[in-house]
């Protein structure tokens, strides 16, 4: 029961199951045969993590800003290159949010959603939607993982 | 001398709508909302404004109606954040102003100019306009009282505050003077303003601040032509329907406040972040087994009710196998639950927990299981306290471990329950 439930229920059809799997799954494979016993168990769950973020932005597809922000972070991991919003908008845009309380959520938000620094409130939120449906797509593949490695113990 | 005094009301009135994009807008529309309570008040000014209604309508078109409809609105906000104080000696004073434009109009009438057709198309308005009609013979009437104001305004002040200043000192002589012009303003600025009603109207459900006392119109109508007041309209119905979209998906949706759904939504991917984090960690153990895992999977996924049973022995075996591990050193106990995403908790917290999840529907459980790795989709095991809330519930499983505990470890003298939420 826990495998149909894990593999079988998407309530919404934007995250690609199989596909979230199949690139998880090859990445993990290919963890398993570089860095077999050389590397540290800190390092390796760091490297997991990692592979786990970048299979889940293959899935989602190039359409998402926050997926290009995390390949991006993989292929440059210390270029950080901030694509802020121009000068005028942005100001236009501050102007508009007044209210403190929002204005500290915005920032929260973006620091959370990779790529979130570049977007105005409107398509933060939408990014958000998005990310936040990928990462339950992915904690569950994983959780399935984690299960059926368990009762092979 | 007609001619002069028109064309530079409407130098003014171009001034007065260049100046009052930015800041001029926050005040005005913080200003703005809604005289609604005032709606019913003058029962006078409506009873005039039945005699412009004997006017000929039909000879002027309904767009040059509309775009003096819109002139006037913008003036009327223009100034609308002004004079919250002197409203009923400006409703008396928009009656005398209607009037005269009536008398106006009636001057202006042979003109073929769009100047005539833009005054004459105001004073039909109410015939045509059907039940909106009403409140915006109230808003006609406002906002030819805000003409004056307007029109007076540009010659003694440049900015904001004196458009303010000069709206509540005095206007009762202004009044008198300006009458004459006031005619004049609707036509230079047809075009300009002809979707600033629209917006202006549109920001006044927006904005909740202290109301003036007038009456406002919230039709839509047409094109708006400021595209400040546009894109905020546009964006904040964007950000709302994405609000609600996001909504659906954080599983503590019953908050109404904008304020603390961003709080939760902030949480929830942090929650799922440290999740993915948790998890990646347990996958150490099984990085080795990754490949025959592969076929593995889908195998599994074509297996029906198997999964109901070898959960329960999953569990029976892990309940085991932390005994085991409790006898020799707790750390490592407590390293293999964290590696399956279980956590140790006394028996009481356990119980708590769970017949809280029997009696509350399911979005009790991700914020009290916050602190607890995974949140599982499982079929109801051991305890059963499954609500059976369908598939995206999650429910809990309460093993006890109390047979461990006898050789247990100092710290647990208290039953403890290995819990997989």
């Amino acid at each position: 029961m826990h495998n149909n439930k894990c593999l079988k229920e998407n309530p919404n059809p934007n995250p690609n199951q199989p596909l979230l799997a199949y690139h998880f799954i090859q990445a993990l494979t290919r963890i398993n045969l570089t860095a077999h016993t050389t590397t540290s168990t800190k390092q390796r769950s760091h490297i997991i993590k990692h592979a786990a973020y970048v299979s889940m932005a293959f899935a989602a597809g190039n359409k998402r800003t926050w997926t290009h922000a995390v390949l991006l972070h993989n292929r440059f991991p210390l270029k950080t290159r901030f694509h802020r919003l121009s000068g005028s908008r942005r100001s236009f845009i501050m102007s508009l949010s007044r209210n403190k309380k929002t204005h500290r959520h915005a920032h929260l938000l973006r620091s959370l959603v990779p790529g979130g620094h570049a977007m105005e409130f409107s398509s933060l939120l939408m990014e958000t939607a998005n990310y936040i449906q990928y990462l339950t797509a992915q904690v569950r593949l994983m959780q399935c993982i984690v299960e059926k490695f368990d009762m092979h113990v | 001398m007609q001619p002069c005094s028109r064309e530079m009301q409407a130098m003014a009135l171009q001034e007065l709508q260049i100046a009052a994009h930015d800041d001029f807008f926050d005040q005005m529309l913080s200003s703005l909302p809604p005289s609604w309570p005032d709606l019913g008040n003058p029962k006078s000014p409506w009873d005039l404004a039945g005699k412009p209604q004997d006017d000929p309508a039909g000879e002027y078109p309904p767009y040059d109606e509309s775009s003096l409809l819109a002139s006037r609105l913008r003036q009327h906000q223009i100034s609308g954040g002004g004079g919250s104080g002197g409203s009923p000696a400006e409703k008396s004073m928009g009656l005398h102003l209607a009037q005269h434009q009536q008398m106006m109009l009636a001057a202006g009438m042979g003109r073929s100019s769009p100047v005539g057709a833009g005054d004459g198309g105001l004073i039909p308005m109410p015939l045509s306009l059907g039940n909106g009609g009403s409140s915006d013979s109230r808003l006609l009437l406002d906002r030819s009282r805000d003409e004056v104001d307007a029109a007076f305004k540009p010659p003694n002040s440049t900015g904001s505050e004196g458009i303010y200043n000069g709206f509540s000192s005095g206007s009762a002589q202004r009044m008198a003077q300006a009458a004459n012009q006031q005619h004049f303003q609707g036509s230079p600025v047809p075009s300009q303003s002809f979707g600033a009603a629209p917006p202006s109207s549109g920001n006044t459900t927006t904005q909740a601040a202290a109301a003036p006392p007038r009456q406002r119109v919230r039709a839509r109508r047409g094109q708006a032509t400021d595209p400040h007041s546009i894109a905020e309209r546009l964006r904040r119905e964007r950000i709302a329907e994405r609000m609600k979209a996001l909504q659906e998906l954080v599983p503590n949706a019953n908050k109404t406040d904008k304020a603390s759904m961003l709080d939760e939504i902030i949480d929830y991917v942090k929650f799922l972040q440290l999740q993915v984090k948790v998890l990646s960690m347990s996958r150490l153990g099984g990085a080795a087994a990754v490949a025959p895992l592969v076929a593995d999977v889908s195998s599994e996924a074509g297996r029906g009710g198997g999964g109901g049973s070898g959960g329960s022995d999953s569990l029976a075996v892990t309940e085991h196998q932390v005994a085991k591990l409790m006898e020799e050193d707790m750390g490592s106990a407590m390293q293999y639950l964290q590696g399956k995403g279980l956590c140790l908790m006394p028996i009481s917290l356990a119980s708590a927990i769970s017949s809280a999840t029997a009696r509350t529907t399911s979005s009790l459980i991700p914020s009290s299981l916050n602190h607890i790795n995974s949140n599982n989709n499982n079929g109801g095991v051991g305890a059963g306290i499954n609500g059976g809330d369908g598939p995206s519930s999650p429910s809990m499983s309460v093993l006890t471990v109390q047979s461990a505990m006898g050789a247990g470890s100092d710290t647990m003298k208290d039953a403890a329950s290995v819990s997989k939420p």
